[in-house]
């Protein structure tokens, strides 16, 4: 079987100091590689230059190789995951110094739409070297496409030993998922001290199922209000990693949740597709 | 009626396969729904042609009637054939012209040739639509031996039966092409039939055909064939039967196949076990019933859904319930079968429904490879809950990793006529392979269980193989060994399980032996026609049948089915739960569900089903009178929830999904539920005038209960009586005064005691002898309750007529609803839970739902203010609410809110993207949803001289009929469509 890997699109030292830690982390968590990728438009600079310049020795990694590639970013990134078969890829939503209008540089977003794996996106501020993914968000709306998230944001958990958080969010003004087989927050609560340990039990059954052993550890919480800035309130006050899924749908009113979370969340967030 | 059939036992037409060795079918309507895609295409066609020919000859442009002209001139026909005869039609003669005319030559040829074009278009672009049922039928027939063709006026057959697949299904094609080539004349004459029966080499007498155009019943009819068979899905079967069909049928379905083998009177249900039976004989012996008004249908898997799909396919006898999962499993799949009153504790907990060993599992490996609906793929999945049957069908064809096809046909029911047995059997046939098949059942023998109450509960099952070599299979029960199968046949696993105890009988497991091994020498045929007969008599008796609107008549049924399923007459001392036997949720705990919203449909159609309830809270009582003593009051206080004893089990903690702990109220405050078990009591004498029930538990229980509110009301410094401190059915607010629904209920209770006390003193004075003397009930006791109930505060203003519903409510804040509409939550998720309690929002009915239970001791402008006012404010927290707000709407004479509200009430349950069922049905409110369609749209009413109706059915309805039993004898109500020719009608009594 080959060495599980995590791929690490850098650009410069900026994102470098973002991305880098979580990659680290994540990584060390699962035991995985990092392989770091660089793309360049014209030549690419020597490796011992660009290791320089990304700051890759005094990031204190373990197990690292470094590729630099030519050509169009998002498609070598995509093509560099695709060949190695890494298990994720982290970077940051964007490089530039102000984030961009669409919440995800372009590169970011095409890596997005067209990644053949969870892609944990990074907000590109400087991290510290500590940071872990102790205590980590489920995001999860009820439909089974959500189910998605469960398995990577389950196996993170448990190899790093963190705390799992699913966040469900009950919202005015926003139907039940339509999906078939969703599970809707029980606008039926006969009686509370029967429905709302039934309901959670049956929503988390759902999620263990979809989890290779089965198995489960986590807990359960609802809140009122948007998804959106909900889930960015829940994450400020307690995640260190949110995890959600996406359904590969971006352009216009699409992925309201995602984007909102993108833009105000001050964690990494993984996105896994539904 | 032809020869060669007979009714069923349920009147559907049964088919004797021995009359007949071939069988011919029409394809457009008949096995493909093409015929709406001819008709369009024919429309288009000469309307072209007519508007044309119009402007040409200054006419006035009549198009062509996709349905009239359709079927009356194309139908059915040779496309030329059918060209001429709807010019005809239309006194148009044009020539023939040439096979190869273009489009702009005007000749019968040319318009056929576009026609053809036209459909071929439409075809592609809308692809071919298959009715299953009819596939299903022809493939049995082919099982049965029978050989069969397909006849079709199309020169479009061939394409259209190999785009849907269905190429190999016919052992000969006569279609236009083939019938141009020989020369023979369509439809209406008999010649491609003829041809078919040729083809086939089969005597056409020996031959039924299937059509559904008149052409082609015709043709049948002279070719003489055995049998035409008239299929009407547009409502035309009279003319179908005017022109030949010996049988109309709305769907293949419906006609019920009687076995070659067969040889006595009820063969249709029967199929004889035979060492070497392989082949039709080790079929099942049953057919769902085809009716989709009677069936629930889930097809294909959809993980996430299987608790729901369990919950909502559990079969049950009111002793025994089981929930229908999927005998193999799956990641999501929690087979729980629970028996009425048989409870399981954990430590620090509420007792709970002890859930039974797994009686239903069965493995099946094809070759070592499982079959399992998460491994290789299913072609075809579909579980069906037959309601009229009480059977879940299943229906699976399974292709594994190496490519093998097996069919699998499953039954499953709680016994109906024998409520200690529970009977499953599986057909299977290898379709495309011969090989080694094991078969490994979790039971196959004793398996007993003691529960932490001390309850033993034993479960015996007994296995039969059929279609097997005897020597594989001589262990009689299911086994892991490998076991041959062939090609083609049909092989089949009969079990029966016995399940009793130490509630029934002292020796459970010895008991439960012996019924199980005399059960298994029973065939499988006889066992279901016993439980079949038991739910007819029941559906005789239960069932309400709606016009014009198939979606609500399939739920009301559906609803009917798990109220039926969850009583027993023969039990009194066991109620029925939140969820009845349908899931663990809510512990099996018993609530005023049952006797305010499940009641009436017992009390009306079943009432030995009703007493039997009833006399759970006469058994009961001595707990209810420990628990009002309790709280320093006389009388009975039952308890908000119980189990088995009668204690009251409320969980005394929640932990809500925002991480807070709350103590849980409802155990001490919501004590409304003595006067509804009251209520109940009384409705059940008033509709009965069941003597022995009302002296023997009824009066008892409404003089406890009256006795318990004369001590609960405290008189205050107004003069008025008070009760403080309560929860009422909106439990949105707690601690409140003089609840308008508690209060109004407690009056009622403290009238109706001293009513009772009056009847039985006058009526029966021994009896009422020993009755007060047993509850030492003093004689001044009656009258003080009349003086509690003149005092009783009721909280309503004379001058706006409302009721308001409890002491400060009207200075709560409003909140507007509307404003927070469509959501995915509860009010109180979204606002909080202190938000709500500080405004007029409200969970569920409670003034609304005094004034129907109490409805006419209020004046209409009363009942009107009312319920305008509440019905804004409630936010429906509680499953119970959208049928009392439909009821209620009903019988304001507003239709277009009751049948919103009964819609919100059917999806409940039903709705596939909620989850609301997956721990069980809500069996109050399918109560509700039968007292909405009872009491609301039939606008039934039960006064001292008898059942009166005022019917406000939803316009769309096109009528509605049911029984119900007062005093010993059924009342028919037949009631014609709102705004029809006739009048109401009155119900007519028949003696029953």
């Amino acid at each position: 079987m080959a060495e599980p890997l995590i791929l690490v699109p850098l650009d410069g030292p900026l994102d470098a100091r973002a991305a880098l830690p979580v990659a680290k982390a994540l990584g060390a968590a699962v035991g995985a590689g990092l392989r770091v990728v660089h793309v360049s438009s014209g030549t690419p600079p020597p490796l011992s230059e660009l290791v320089g310049r990304l700051g890759l020795e005094r990031a204190g990694l373990l197990g690292w190789s470094i590729d630099a590639r030519v050509g169009d970013p998002s498609a070598a990134i995509v093509d560099a995951a695709r060949m190695l078969g890494v298990r994720m890829i982290v970077m940051c939503t964007h490089t530039a110094a102000a984030r961009p209008a669409a919440v995800l540089g372009r590169t970011a977003l095409e890596v997005l739409r067209a990644a053949p794996c969870p892609v944990v996106l990074v907000p590109p501020v400087q991290r510290p070297e500590s940071w872990r993914p102790d205590r980590i968000l489920l995001a999860h709306d009820g439909s089974p496409a959500a189910d998605a998230v469960v398995g990577p944001a389950a196996e993170y958990a448990r190899k790093a030993g963190a705390k799992l958080l699913v966040v469900r969010v009950g919202t005015a003004g926003a139907g039940a998922p339509a999906e078939r087989g969703s599970l809707s927050l029980p606008l039926y609560v006969d009686q509370p001290q029967h429905e709302w340990p039934h309901w959670s039990g049956e929503l988390l059954e759902r999620l263990a199922s979809r989890c290779p052993d089965r198995r489960l550890q986590a807990h359960l919480c609802v809140r009122a209000g948007e998804p959106g800035p909900e889930i960015t309130r829940a994450a400020r006050e307690w995640a260190d990693l949110i995890v959600l899924a996406w359904k590969g749908q971006w352009d216009g009113d699409r992925a309201k949740t995602l984007k909102t979370i993108l833009r105000e969340a001050s964690c990494p967030v993984m996105v896994v597709r539904a | 009626m032809a020869d060669n059939l007979a009714p069923s036992i349920e009147g559907a037409p049964v088919l004797d396969l021995a009359e007949f060795d071939g069988a011919a079918f029409d394809l457009d309507g008949v096995i493909t729904r093409t015929a709406t895609v001819h008709a369009a295409a024919w429309k288009r066609l000469f309307d072209a042609f007519l508007a044309r020919r119009a402007a040409r000859m200054r006419e006035e442009f009549r198009p062509f009637d996709a349905e009239g002209d359709y079927l009356r001139h194309v139908d059915g026909k040779p496309r030329l054939d059918g060209v001429r005869d709807f010019l005809r039609s239309r006194a148009i003669v044009l020539p023939d012209g040439e096979p190869d005319d273009p489009p702009e030559r005007e000749t019968v040829c040319s318009l056929g040739n576009g026609k053809d074009a036209l459909f071929r278009q439409l075809l592609a672009r809308k692809g071919v639509e298959v009715f299953d049922g009819s596939v299903a039928f022809i493939r049995r027939l082919r099982g049965a031996g029978l050989k069969t063709a397909v006849v079709s006026a199309s020169k479009n057959t061939v394409p259209i039966l190999k785009a849907a697949g269905l190429a190999d299904l016919f052992d000969a094609c006569v279609d236009g092409v083939e019938a141009e080539r020989l020369g023979l004349e369509g439809k209406p004459s008999p010649d491609t039939f003829l041809h078919a029966a040729k083809v086939l080499g089969v005597p056409p007498k020996r031959i039924l055909g299937v059509e559904d155009s008149l052409a082609g019943v015709e043709a049948i009819r002279a070719a003489g064939f055995g049998l035409a068979v008239g299929v009407d899905r547009t409502g035309h079967g009279a003319a179908l039967a005017a022109h030949g069909a010996g049988v109309v049928v709305p769907d293949l379905t419906a006609l019920h196949l009687r076995a070659k083998e067969a040889g006595d009177p009820a063969r249709d249900l029967r199929v004889r076990e035979g060492a070497q039976a392989c082949g039709p004989s080790a079929d099942l012996p049953l057919w769902p019933s085809a009716d989709p008004e009677w069936v629930l249908v889930e097809e294909g898997f959809t993980p996430t859904r299987e608790h729901e799909v369990e919950s909502l396919f559990t079969i049950g006898n009111g002793y025994i319930g089981s929930r229908a999962a999927l005998a193999e499993g799956s990641s999501l799949s929690a087979p729980e079968t629970f028996i009425a009153g048989v409870f399981d504790t954990r430590p620090g907990a509420s007792p709970e429904l002890a859930t039974l060993p797994e009686w239903e599992h069965l493995s099946i490996t094809v070759e070592g490879q499982p079959l399992r609906l998460d491994l290789g793929r299913f072609l075809e999945h579909r579980r069906i809950l037959d309601l009229r049957q009480a059977i879940v069908w299943r229906e699976w064809q399974h292709q594994d990793a190496a490519g093998r096809l097996t069919r699998i046909r499953g039954l499953r029911l709680a016994s109906a006529a024998d409520r200690h047995l529970l009977v499953g059997s599986v057909a299977f046939s290898p379709e495309n392979f011969s090989g080694l098949m094991s078969l490994d059942a979790s039971i196959g023998g004793l398996v007993s269980k003691r529960t932490a109450t001390g309850a033993a509960v034993a479960l015996a099952a007994a296995t039969r193989f059929i279609g097997f070599d005897r020597t594989t299979a001589a262990e009689d029960r299911a086994t892991p060994r490998p076991l041959r199968v062939d090609l083609g046949k049909v092989y089949r696993l009969d079990r029966v399980v016995a399940v009793h105890t130490s509630r029934d009988s002292g020796s459970p497991e010895l008991v439960a032996r012996e019924h199980a091994d005399r059960a298994i020498e029973s065939e499988l045929a006889a066992l279901i026609d016993g439980h079949r007969s038991a739910w007819m008599e029941r559906w005789r008796a239960s069932d309400v049948r709606i016009g014009g609107d198939p979606a609500a008549q399939r739920a009301l049924r559906f609803a009917i089915y798990h109220l039926l399923s969850a009583a027993n007459p023969e039990d009194e001392r066991t109620s029925i739960g939140a969820r009845g036997l349908t899931g663990s949720a809510y512990k099996g705990h018993v609530f005023w569900d049952t006797e305010i919203f499940m009641l009436p449909f017992f009390t009306l159609t079943y009432p030995e089903a009703a007493r039997a309830l009833l006399k759970y809270r006469y058994h009961t009582l001595p707990a209810a009178r420990r628990r009002a003593a309790q709280f320093g009051h006389r009388g009975a206080l039952y308890a908000w929830e119980s189990a088995d004893t009668g204690e009251d089990v409320t969980p005394s903690l929640v932990s809500l999904p925002g991480g807070e702990t709350i103590r849980v109220l409802t155990g001490e405050q919501e004590q409304h539920i003595s006067a509804d078990v009251a209520y109940a009591v009384w409705s059940y004498w008033h509709a009965t005038g069941d003597q022995e029930f009302l002296l023997g538990a009824g009066a008892e229980i409404l003089l406890e209960t009256a006795r318990f509110w004369a001590s609960r009301a405290e008189r205050g410094e107004d003069g008025r009586c008070h009760i403080r401190g309560v929860i009422g059915p909106d439990e949105y607010h707690e601690t409140v005064d003089d609840n308008a629904y508690t209060n109004g209920m407690a009056k009622w209770n403290l009238l109706t005691g001293e009513r009772v006390a009056r009847l039985v003193a006058e009526r029966w004075p021994e009896r009422w002898q020993a009755l007060s003397a047993g509850i030492g009930l003093r004689p001044d006791e009656p009258a003080e309750w009349l003086t509690v109930a003149r005092d009783m505060y009721t909280g309503l203003d004379e001058a706006t007529g409302l009721m308001e519903q409890f002491r400060g409510y009207f200075e709560l804040e409003d909140i507007d609803l509307g404003a927070f509409e469509p959501r995915n939550a509860p009010v109180d998720v979204l606002l909080g839970r202190e938000r709500v309690q500080r405004s007029k929002i409200i969970k569920q009915p409670d003034v609304v739902m005094l004034l129907h239970l109490l409805w006419d001791d209020y004046p209409p402008a009363v009942r009107e203010a009312n319920f305008r006012y509440y019905e804004p404010r409630c936010a429906h927290g509680s499953s119970l609410s959208p049928a009392i707000h439909a009821l209620v709407a009903a019988r304001l004479g507003d239709p277009e809110l009751a049948t919103r509200y009964f819609r919100q009430a059917v999806d409940i349950d039903l709705a596939d993207n909620m989850g609301n069922a997956a721990g069980g049905v809500h069996a109050a409110a399918l109560g509700g949803l039968w007292q909405a369609v009872v009491f609301g749209f039939a606008g039934l009413r039960l006064t001292d001289h008898g059942p009166e109706h005022h019917p406000n059915l939803p316009p769309h309805w096109g009528g509605l009929s049911m029984r119900i039993m007062w005093r010993g004898r059924t009342h028919d109500l037949n009631l014609p469509p709102a705004g029809g020719a006739a009048g109401p009608q009155p119900g007519r009594r028949s003696d029953g």
